[in-house]
């Protein structure tokens, strides 16, 4: 299988302490393989600390990965990327209130860039701005305001549609929705669907909220510690997820459609130190299920289409209220 | 939560604090006052008349006249256009290179960090008074040479201010969304960082400004500052020194003149960081 | 029913150039015995200030304008200082919980701390007690923790040493802050169970904010909506999420993802809640409702029971959503 999005052995330790030589590092990634097929939403989904969010950056480009590679169709992109490669991978960040200078107007930053990437000449900036606008719902004053004269749910059209103005194939969603009013969160999310499936962007969409994720996902990795513990299509991840983590996880979440079905509770551990090298799987230690041999050796995430790290996982038997139509 | 209600009722209209406005009035006055003053007034502010020197203020000489017989209204009057523009002068030279350098040493660091903050620890070693007369004394006196003696000391407070404020904003977010967009570092400096840190640098400005109008007028009385026969207020006061029991307003009367102007222009500065900052 | 905590007609003033506004109220609510109830609304409207204002909390340029709070003594609903509140009969858990603690004292000392201000026993008790406490909110190997430093502490643990604090009191009423916002989910999970244990074994009652729909219908008996400064609707959960009558509930149920729909189309609420300058004379949230007629506008509507348990605040709740133009 060759993806068109490869992410090969990506690993990253950031110095956090200790000395020039002998830093203290924190492995925010340990190893990661994922392939993101064309023209799908890939999400990945995990608690503060799993690495997701340094991911996005190295994927985005604002991290230089300690070891492995990023590849968009075989051609290897790095941190330093010029021109048209960082065009093609464009983010959105959590929080749009952060996300835009607060010192531009809307028509300004969106100019800037057309510019300098000289993607419509100058008579037309106006119609592709005004186009912008149109895609991302928002009427063409708005392009001559300043962030903090729009809500929060405004400020993140804009940020998406500073992303469209570069016309990138990959846009990557870094938590896009959990900064914003619950009852804004669905016009992003809707948006952010819709515009993947017209423009044929492929989307790497991150996030802690497992309803979100499977609302929007087609495909799901669920992140622990820096490492993959499970991947998946995201229908067959959430009926029949396989990692005591993923189901730890799906039982946490409180729900309104169906009682909560505590299949997996976590043990009151605290997660191992991100410094620390981990033996075995990194799970272990707070996992209802482990076995002798999971702290022993470190089990690899095997399987093709749905695939996970465990050596003594969930039984594959559906959860019945799961996918119970309403 | 509550803080954003608060400030959202707020900014339905957010007017500039009162101290602002009473700045605001007094820098207008004086400028208005230094353009158009010596236009009304029928005096010469050089023209000596030994003959009418040190006379009380009269219907003719509202302030009265000065120990060379000068009328002392007009000379007051006049000296804004000599300590106002060089203040802002000496003032904004150190401004455009101090925020520049900083600039360049927080957002790049490494050797350009070094450099700057060095030269910076460098200009800081010396007293700042005995370093500002001796550029003085070897420049020679005179508007030009006060200029350039401030530049070369005064930058190094704007270096740091923008050092600090550019290493602050370098890692917000939407300079990072700014390099995930491809712009290069010197567009995204100069764009997105660079204007952030401008309304911080204003403020400094001006309460710089007032450190220089003092620091001018303290340099004129010791006499390396501006010559005579020029009218400036530092000067006057030496000036008026001799005649302090008999004639005390030649001297308190530019003093005055200073402090109120070194007043207002701080309340402005003062009340547009509180503005800027709700 | 028997009441603990009773709120009424409490309103919150904001001081703005002289002009009054009122970013809440006026809201009545009802405490019972060994109940949680949850207050649920997005930001600004309100149910964090009104939760503030219990405690005499309510920051500067904010007052209680009106209203009254009574608090259940020998049997009785008797009058009080919300400031006599804190510390005593109820406890505090809010979103941030190293806010709460003191960085310069190791959490064991914090929590002895409040023993020995509140029994008046020696030291040495105090801190026994202290452990006790810790082992009682599921804190594991508490007499090790008891020697930590609150930065050494994980958010899960540190919210636990909160609410260990508040049961040093003696506190029957716990006012919940969003207290599990900050925190992941699986470590949610576990303070949630835990509150509910305390609930059960130490007759705890709580009233519990958040702007989280799933959390209330997991944690709250009874719940009540805000909407700009308002309560909407209230009554049993159950009831509320079985047949939401109030057009923003069901709006915001119907804008929220679930996880056990995923093909449900996802239907946003168009516009954004008023801000307290902006709120009219009518029903504050008309402007984006999809139902509003003539008589929305005219006044602001009072909270009517349904014959279903439940009570809603709105003019047009007979009608189904349907019958919309």
């Amino acid at each position: 299988m060759t993806g068109w999005l490869e992410i090969r052995d990506l690993s990253v330790d950031f110095p956090v302490g200790g000395t020039r030589r002998n830093p203290v590092l924190l492995h925010a990634l340990r190893s990661v393989d994922i392939s993101v097929p064309r023209g799908s939403v890939f999400g990945i989904v995990g608690e503060s600390g799993c690495g997701k969010s340094t991911l996005a950056r190295v994927v985005g480009g604002l991290t230089d990965p300690t070891s492995g590679e990023v590849s968009l169709e075989g051609q290897t992109l790095g941190a330093e990327r010029h021109g048209a490669d960082r065009r093609r991978i464009q983010m959105v960040f959590q929080d749009p209130g952060a996300s835009l200078n607060p010192a531009m107007s809307v028509r300004r930053m969106l100019t800037q860039l057309l510019r300098h990437h000289r993607l419509v000449p100058d008579d037309q900036i106006d119609a592709r701005l005004a186009e912008l606008m149109a895609m991302v719902n928002m009427p063409r004053p708005t392009l001559d305001r300043h962030p903090r004269a729009l809500s929060g749910g405004q400020r993140q059209r804009i940020a998406i549609a500073r992303a469209l103005a570069l016309e990138p194939e990959i846009l990557i969603a870094d938590e896009p929705t959990s900064a914003l009013d619950v009852s804004v969160q669905a016009s992003v999310l809707n948006l952010l669907r819709g515009l993947v499936r017209d423009l044929g962007m492929t989307m790497i969409f991150i996030s802690h909220d497992l309803a979100t994720v499977r609302h929007i996902c087609d495909e799901v990795a669920v992140m622990y510690l820096g490492r993959i513990v499970e991947r998946a299509p995201t229908g067959d991840l959430f009926t029949a997820p396989r990692h005591p983590y993923t189901g730890a996880l799906m039982s946490a979440v409180p729900r309104i459609g169906a009682p909560a079905r505590r299949r997996i509770v976590p043990l009151d551990a605290e997660q191992p130190s991100p410094m620390a090298p981990i033996e075995g799987c990194a799970f272990h230690n707070r996992c209802p299920l482990a076995v002798a041999e999971c702290a022993a050796h470190r089990p690899p995430l095997n399987g093709t289409g749905h695939a996970w790290a465990c050596h003594n996982p969930l039984d594959p038997e559906p959860e019945e209220d799961g996918n119970a139509a309403r | 939560m509550m803080a954003r209600i608060a400030q959202r009722a707020r900014r339905g209209a957010r007017p500039l604090p009162m101290k602002a406005r009473i700045g605001l009035t007094i820098l207008a006055a004086y400028i208005l006052a230094g353009i158009f003053g010596p236009m009304l007034l029928p005096f010469d502010p050089d023209k000596t008349d030994i003959l009418r020197r040190l006379k009380p203020p009269s219907n003719v000489h509202w302030l009265g006249t000065d120990q060379l017989g000068r009328d002392f209204l007009t000379r007051l009057v006049v000296a804004i256009r000599v300590d106002l523009p060089i203040a802002f002068a000496a003032a904004f030279f150190p401004m455009v290179i101090g925020t520049a350098l900083g600039a360049i040493a927080g957002y790049y660091g490494k050797l350009a960090d070094t450099v700057v903050s060095r030269a910076a620890d460098l200009v800081q070693a010396f007293p700042v008074y005995v370093f500002l007369l001796v550029l003085v004394f070897a420049l020679g006196a005179g508007a030009t040479s006060f200029i350039v003696a401030a530049t070369v000391i005064a930058w190094v407070g704007y270096a740091r201010l923008a050092r600090g404020e550019v290493m602050r904003l370098k890692s917000l977010e939407f300079v990072e969304a700014a390099r995930v967009t491809g712009l290069p570092e010197r567009v995204i400096l100069t764009t997105h960082v660079l204007p952030n840190a401008l309304p911080q640098t204003l403020i400094y400005y001006m309460s710089d400004v007032v450190l220089m109008v003092l620091v001018l007028s303290s340099l004129s009385f010791l006499g390396v500052g501006i010559q005579p026969p020029t009218a400036e207020w530092g000067r006057m006061i030496a000036e008026g020194q001799p005649f302090l029991r008999s004639h005390w307003w030649l001297a308190a009367a530019p003093g005055l003149m200073l402090m109120v102007f070194g007043t207002g222009l701080s309340l402005l500065a003062d009340g547009l960081d509180d503005w800027l900052r709700s | 029913m028997n009441s603990l905590f009773d709120i009424s007609g409490l309103r919150i003033d904001l001081d703005a150039h002289g002009d009054r506004l009122s970013p809440v109220g006026p809201v009545d609510l009802t405490l019972a015995k060994d109940e949680c109830l949850g207050i649920v609304g997005e930001s600004g409207s309100g149910k964090s200030l009104t939760l503030k204002a219990l405690l005499g909390l309510l920051p500067d340029g904010l007052s209680m304008g009106a209203g009254q709070i009574r608090i259940e003594k020998g049997g009785d609903l008797v009058a009080c200082q919300p400031e006599r509140l804190r510390g005593h009969r109820v406890g505090l858990i809010s979103q941030e919980p190293g806010a709460a603690l003191d960085p310069l004292m190791r959490v064991g000392g914090l929590i002895a701390e409040v023993v020995q201000r509140h029994a008046g026993c020696s030291r040495t008790e105090a801190a026994a007690r202290a452990v006790d406490l810790m082992r009682q909110v599921g804190i594991p190997d508490p007499e090790r923790r008891a020697r930590f430093w609150p930065h050494e502490l994980s958010g899960g643990l540190k919210q636990r040493i909160v609410i260990a604090m508040a049961l040093a009191c003696d506190s029957d009423i716990l006012l919940c802050d969003e207290p599990t916002t900050a925190l992941d989910v699986t470590i949610q999970a576990q303070i949630i169970r835990l509150l509910r244990d305390l609930r059960d074994k130490r007759s705890l009652s709580l009233i519990f904010v958040t702007h989280d729909l799933a959390l209330i219908h997991e944690i709250a008996d009874r719940v009540a909506v805000m909407y700009a400064g308002l309560i909407v609707e209230t009554g049993p959960t159950e009831a509320v999420f079985a047949d939401p009558r109030h057009p923003y509930t069901r709006a915001l149920l119907a804008a929220i993802p679930d996880m056990d729909s995923p093909d449900a189309d996802l239907q946003p609420i168009a516009g954004a809640p008023p801000a307290a300058t902006e709120f009219g004379e009518g029903c504050r949230f008309a402007p984006r409702c999809r139902m509003s007629s003539a008589a929305c506008v005219a006044g602001q509507p009072e909270l009517e029971p349904t014959g279903a348990g439940t009570q809603v605040a709105c003019v047009n709740w007979r009608r189904s959503e349907k019958d919309a133009p």
